[in-house]
């Protein structure tokens, strides 16, 4: 029997499954949560902290519910994907979201965030204005092997596309270790435009990688 | 307290919290021009600001920054209303 897979824009009624996608994406299917080994804060607190941010509706970066598209099978719920156009606001998606992480997160967690910031700022890479980002995508386990990532991925291109014409080039950034997503970008025509390395051994204490890629990809042929 | 006042103890604030001694802000500085002016350093900026003039920016006046000057005029008139 066919399956039926629907994609909408999310509102806060699917405020749970952008909680899990931002969490999950953060993990990248292991066991690091960066905003524990970073910020030092529980997924329980982030999770908390998340879901306050997400209500302020601030667009323009990744902790925004409008700009995420859902995916469903068979009316359940499968996975989320964001995406946004960069610097299309006052201010790029990591000022914003420096902004938001200084009004809502505990001092003690930006305090300890500096700490490490300058292993994290060596695989810290810009995002260009006026390109399409894709980022924290999630599917559901029961729903993987299907390739619905890749399908919300297309969508969602697809959506921007269709709202924003003059959008000419879609960019997205993962982790070097992530190499099931990277596969998975690459079947679907993103190709590794840059890479970044940090060679001190102890990133690998905050996050599962000693390197960052970014992939980009043009947003014509989307069919 | 005047306009420039108010940008002269910021250019003070940041060349703390972006350790550059020979940082220079005008009106028209952003993001873009100071290479320390990262998301984290921006929280670290903001809160340092609040506490040096002794007031609380709302959300989404931080978030209409597009530059110093932009800055500096909240802080005005946020100091000259207390």
């Amino acid at each position: 029997m066919n399956e039926v897979i629907s994609f909408h824009h999310a509102t806060e009624k699917d405020i749970e499954i952008v909680l899990s996608t931002i969490i999950q994406a953060d993990k990248s299917g292991t066991e690091y949560f960066s905003f524990h080994t970073c910020f030092g804060l529980t997924e329980q607190r982030f999770r908390e902290i998340m879901r306050e941010i997400l209500l302020e509706d601030v667009g323009g970066q990744e902790w925004n519910i409008s700009d995420y598209i859902v995916v469903k099978v068979d009316g359940n719920t499968a996975g989320a994907l964001c995406s946004w156009i960069e610097g299309s606001g006052n201010q790029s998606s990591s000022m914003i979201r420096g902004t938001l992480m200084q009004h809502f997160f505990p001092p003690e967690a930006l305090k300890q965030a500096k700490v490490n910031k300058h292993l994290i700022d060596e695989l810290f890479i810009e995002k260009i204005p006026g390109h399409l980002i894709l980022e924290a995508g999630y599917i559901v386990p029961e729903y993987r092997s299907r390739g619905l990532l890749a399908k919300l991925m297309v969508e969602s291109m697809r959506i921007r596309k269709a709202q924003h014409p003059h959008l000419v080039t879609c960019s997205i950034n993962v982790l070097r270790s992530n190499a099931f997503a990277i596969r998975i970008y690459e079947k679907i025509g993103f190709v590794t435009e840059d890479e970044k390395f940090c060679e001190n051994p102890e990133i690998l204490k905050l996050i599962a990688s000693k390197s960052r890629v970014l992939m980009r990809r043009s947003l014509d042929n989307l069919n | 307290m005047s306009h420039i006042e108010i940008l002269d103890q910021i250019n003070a604030i940041f060349r703390r919290v972006f350790e550059n001694d020979s940082l220079q802000i005008q009106m028209e500085t952003s993001a873009d021009d100071v290479d320390e002016w990262d998301s984290l350093n921006h929280t670290v900026m903001i809160v340092e600001v609040e506490k040096h003039f002794n007031i609380k920016f709302k959300l989404k006046e931080v978030l209409s920054f597009q530059n110093v000057g932009d800055m500096v005029n909240i802080i005005h008139s946020k100091v000259t209303s207390a």
